[in-house]
């Protein structure tokens, strides 16, 4: 009983205040990989912990220990008696957590389904309406076949001087004059596509920032990081730690890719890329009909002001007035940012990108990042040791 | 796989290209492809076009014949509909590289724009692609005046506020052009 009353303890730490933590923490923008894997240990070990109480909590009456009470439990079921020695309180609490298991796994395989074919049916799209920059049929209007992306190239093709070449193949066109650009996802056939609006909102090595961007995200597969967390929070959508993770994941995993892009082109030049595209992005102002949006049409952002502003420089000189953003003190807020519903000025995933690119947070160190990874493989040990431990 | 998909580009691009029915034969005579392609191929292509719901067929006595299911333009807008429609990074169907902003943001974002932003425009951040640079010690080299972002690049010597490469701190660094 005790071991199922820790692992419970620890499930719901782990679905609460844990997460809270981790999300109003300042320190993931300084190391978004370390982070992701702790938020990925907290889901997994949350997961596993809740089960595995329900499970211990079932065979309790067979056992002292856990490995006891199961290996008793094995034995009635070879003697064919499953249920022998558990009480109808038991039996009762193993069919709920049956049922909540079942419920998260059918919604992953029905999210993750309807995800690929989503995908699928795109990139046949884009691959048959959009241009391969192989091509360049964007620079030749005259030739046949398809018609030629509408762009003012007069000072050369852009993505050809953005030196970006890797993913000339995956590359896709959309002759269209709102700016935008993002990746399909998949596992041999990614695709990175940009509109002919962006092609013309954006310089030579913001193309460049923005490719490589993109680029990152289809290869280090940030997809596969998200889909979980998209899962758990649509099986828990009442849940707000869930809501928590999945937008600081995605969040977190932009700036993967930020980090990326900002090696190859310089951190000023994806934010100066990032705030165009910012600006010219048509605003739907709640248009867009996705539960858990705020009321601006803005998903909660876990991101809080505080993260944007640093205390200090490194060298001890504290940021002033210099940034739009920079809003001293808790009272006033910044126009633009939810209200949280405890109060803390929240701020979008795009404002807090840039700001970070503008204004780089010194990255952890390996022996401040150690701590991290080795606090992710604790979180994911504890179900197993209090499972085995007496 | 690469050259299917070439292919069937093609064929939809004939089939865009063209105002009403087309019988197989008809694709394949109008396909400018490097090399000469089977009746039966351009039929298979037709087949699973129709299949994806790209094409639409006519059954007739003689020969079927085949259309474009919407528009070239219709297809297009269908993507950037699904583009658009992801709101933040957060859908796992697309990543966007921006999600929606709202308007207030977007004031935030254009006074960065205009305060930072554009300022360094003049200052173009050159790293050299394959030095790994540290993103903070992304260094600064003149490289002149960038025509395609006249905006703040006119000014001779920009007064912008800088606190992070001024090296001050407190603003109002002087940036040279």
């Amino acid at each position: 009983m005790t071991t199922a009353a820790v692992l419970a303890l620890f499930a719901a730490a782990l679905a609460w205040p844990i997460p809270r933590w981790l999300a109003s923490s300042r320190w993931p923008a300084r190391a978004p990989r370390a982070a992701i894997v702790l938020w990925q240990a907290i889901g997994l070990s949350g997961g596993l912990c809740a089960v595995l109480a329900a499970v211990s909590f079932t065979l309790a009456p067979l056992g002292r220990t856990f490995p006891r009470a199961f290996a008793v439990h094995l034995r009635h079921l070879v003697a064919g008696h499953p249920m022998a020695g558990l009480g109808p309180l038991n039996v009762a609490g193993l069919a709920i957590a049956t049922a909540l298991l079942t419920r998260l796994l059918t919604v992953l395989a029905l999210s993750t389904r309807r995800t690929l074919r989503e995908r699928r049916r795109h990139r046949h799209l884009v691959d048959l309406a959009g241009t391969p920059h192989t091509e360049h049929t964007h620079l030749s209007p005259a030739a046949p076949g398809p018609v030629p992306v509408s762009v003012d190239l007069a000072d050369g093709c852009g993505l050809c001087e953005s030196g970006l070449r890797m993913s000339a193949g995956r590359l896709r066109v959309l002759n269209h004059p709102v700016a935008v650009a993002y990746c399909v996802p998949g596992v041999r056939r990614p695709r990175v596509v940009v509109s002919a609006g962006l092609l013309s909102t954006l310089g030579a090595g913001e193309l460049d920032a923005v490719l490589r961007h993109e680029e990152a995200h289809a290869r280090g597969r940030h997809d596969l990081v998200i889909q979980p967390f998209v899962a758990w929070q649509a099986t828990f959508p009442f849940l707000r730690p869930a809501r928590e993770a999945t937008a600081a994941v995605s969040l977190l995993v932009e700036m993967l890719a930020d980090d990326a892009a900002a090696r190859h082109c310089g951190g000023r030049t994806l934010a100066r890329a990032l705030a165009r595209l910012g600006v010219a992005m048509p605003v739907p102002a709640g248009a867009f009909g996705i539960t858990g949006l705020g009321p601006h049409g803005l998903r909660p952002s876990t991101l809080r002001l505080s993260t944007l502003r640093p205390r200090a420089l490194p060298d001890g000189t504290a940021t002033t007035a210099a940034q739009p953003w920079a809003v001293p003190g808790p009272p006033r807020t910044v126009p633009g940012s939810t209200m949280a519903a405890d109060g803390a000025p929240h701020i979008s995933p795009v404002v807090a990108r840039i700001a970070r690119l503008i204004e780089p947070p010194k990255a952890l160190r390996w022996w401040q990042r150690g701590p991290v990874y080795l606090l992710a493989v604790a979180v994911l040990a504890v179900p197993a040791l209090t499972l085995l431990l007496p | 796989m690469a050259r299917l998909g070439d292919l069937e580009r093609s064929v939809m691009d004939v089939l865009w290209d063209s105002a009403g029915w087309l019988t197989a034969r008809d694709v394949a005579g109008r396909l400018t492809h490097e090399r000469d392609l089977a009746y039966t191929t351009v039929l298979t292509v037709l087949e699973r076009l129709e299949r994806k719901g790209f094409v639409r067929r006519e059954r007739s006595a003689r020969a079927h014949r085949y259309a474009a299911a919407d528009t070239r333009d219709a297809a297009v807008a269908e993507a950037m509909m699904a583009a658009l429609e992801t709101t933040s990074d957060r859908d796992s169907a697309l990543v966007r590289f921006v999600g929606s902003v709202t308007p207030a943001e977007a004031d935030i974002i254009r006074k960065a724009l205009a305060t930072q932003l554009d300022a360094d425009t003049d200052v173009d951040v050159d790293v050299d692609a394959d030095a790994d640079a540290a993103i903070e010690g992304a260094t600064n080299a003149d490289t002149g005046a960038d025509p395609a972002q006249p905006a703040a690049g006119s000014a001779t010597a920009a007064t912008t506020p800088r606190s992070i490469d001024g090296g001050a701190g407190d603003g109002g660094t002087v940036v040279r052009s």
